[in-house]
């Protein structure tokens, strides 16, 4: 597959500070990248919404300003926010952020602490797979639409409570199913369980 | 997709031509057709409608990137109450119950006892939706209003705020779409392949659209609606103590 092209925002005053940033972002990096850059002119919600990011960089006064809408941003479209810092900050302003970097940064530090995000960055394929469920799975699943607690069910099967987290996720990724009255539906009509039980 | 920002001076025709869904939101405001080459702004004034607050509708109806701000518009306030209003008004008694209808066709000539659980799955849901409009239409709306008017100077400053505050509404506000991502998951991927598929087609494409209405619909509640009124709340909260 087609590495897929993540989109960054530059939001700063001054041109040399966002050109050299820019450029050495786009240097040396593994992950194709494209930046857009935005100097304060003009109206930078419009601006947002064409480059539509996936990565914010912008000085923390910038994020506290426009906490409002960055944060419904964040939310609904996993928007990473960087703090590009060149004067002492209150750490606690700092704290929504998902990283920084530091005016006095070298090259090889801002690169490293981009890399280390795009890491981070939430996987693009959150549909379904073709997988099958397991036998091990059907038998959560069976649990969980008959009404049992996620301890219960890690005590019936002798297995940890984060195990059963784990393959209940697991179950309504495949089945792309978020509600456990629809996990009930998918039981009865793969007779998983009968009508009766539901 | 690279959707261009609808603009005032925009000729509302056009903005049907490229988006023919948006005439939901010309009748939920009371436009009426036959408007001829006339930009939003001209429209809007002759319909008593604030334009700014109209655009933002649009938008985000349009567009889910679009992103709002609308500052300490408060003027703003009543053309949002209507069109979430009358909103609400179209999905419980237009919408949803088609496509309660659809669903109960469907699961009836599929004669197979075990798909009654689609249809009482949607009922359900029916349900909850209500009770959520409901809360919103008797509880949240009055409230806002209550406090437009102190602001309006309309009445005295007998502070609604005293027993009601926006932020207990922002905090128990549901998302009301993902048990219809279910559903239509369970008839894309999971409905054992009979016939009634022209059904179950309308059905999903019902299912379709009411959601991305919905969304919209909740992204004006979230986005717009409660960051304004908190605005509001802020500038009145002095005026009352000092009462
Ligand atoms: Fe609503
Ligand atoms: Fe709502």
């Amino acid at each position: 597959m087609k590495k897929e092209e993540i989109k960054i925002l530059l939001i700063e005053k001054s041109d040399i500070i966002r050109k050299g940033l820019s450029v050495l972002l786009i240097e040396k990096n593994n992950t194709p990248l494209s930046i857009e850059q935005y100097n304060g002119d003009g109206d930078l919600l419009h601006y947002i919404h064409h480059a539509s990011p996936k990565i914010l960089i912008a000085s923390p006064s910038f994020f506290d300003q426009n906490k409002k809408q960055i944060s419904a941003l964040k939310e609904k479209y996993q928007l990473l926010l960087v703090g590009l810092i060149y004067a002492f900050q209150d750490p606690d302003s700092l704290s929504s952020l998902d990283a920084l970097i530091y005016i006095n940064d070298r090259a090889e530090k801002v690169q490293a602490t981009i890399n280390e995000l795009l890491k981070s960055y939430p996987t693009m394929n959150t549909h379904s797979s073709n997988e099958p469920l397991s036998s091990r799975e059907k038998e959560i699943l069976k649990l969980l639409v008959n009404g049992n607690t996620t301890k219960q069910i890690a005590t019936a099967l002798h297995i940890s409570p984060h195990t059963v987290n784990a393959h209940r996720k697991n179950i309504m990724r495949k089945l792309d199913i978020k509600t456990v009255s629809g996990l009930t539906i998918y039981a009865v009509l793969n007779n998983i369980i009968t009508l009766k039980e539901a | 997709m690279d959707l261009k920002i609808i603009a005032a001076n925009d000729i509302l025709a056009n903005v049907i031509h490229s988006n023919y869904r948006v005439l939901v939101v010309l009748d939920r405001m009371g436009i009426k057709l036959g408007f001829d080459n006339k930009t939003i702004e001209q429209i809007t004034r002759e319909n008593n409608i604030n334009t700014g607050a109209f655009l933002i509708i649009l938008n985000i109806f349009c567009n889910n990137n679009y992103i709002p701000d609308v500052g300490k518009n408060f003027e703003f306030i009543p053309d949002f109450l209507r069109y979430l209003k009358s909103s609400h008004h179209y999905f419980l008694n237009e919408k949803i119950p088609a496509i309660q209808q659809n669903i109960h066709k469907l699961v009836y000539h599929l004669h197979d006892s075990r798909t009654d659980l689609v249809e009482s799955f949607y009922n359900k849901y029916i349900e909850e939706v209500t009770e959520h409009m409901d809360y919103e239409n008797e509880t949240v709306f009055p409230y806002i209003e209550d406090i437009y008017d102190v602001f309006l100077k309309k009445s005295t400053i007998s502070s609604p705020m005293a027993e009601y505050d926006i932020s207990i509404y922002g905090e128990h506000h549901d998302d009301i779409e993902d048990v219809l991502k279910d559903l239509k998951n369970i008839l894309i991927r999971h409905l054992p392949q009979k016939e009634q598929g022209k059904t179950r087609r309308i059905v999903l494409q019902q299912l379709f659209e009411l959601e991305s209405d919905l969304y919209s619909h909740t992204r004006i509640e979230d986005e717009v609606l409660i960051p304004l009124v908190k605005e509001l709340e802020n500038d009145l909260r002095p005026l009352i103590s000092m009462t």
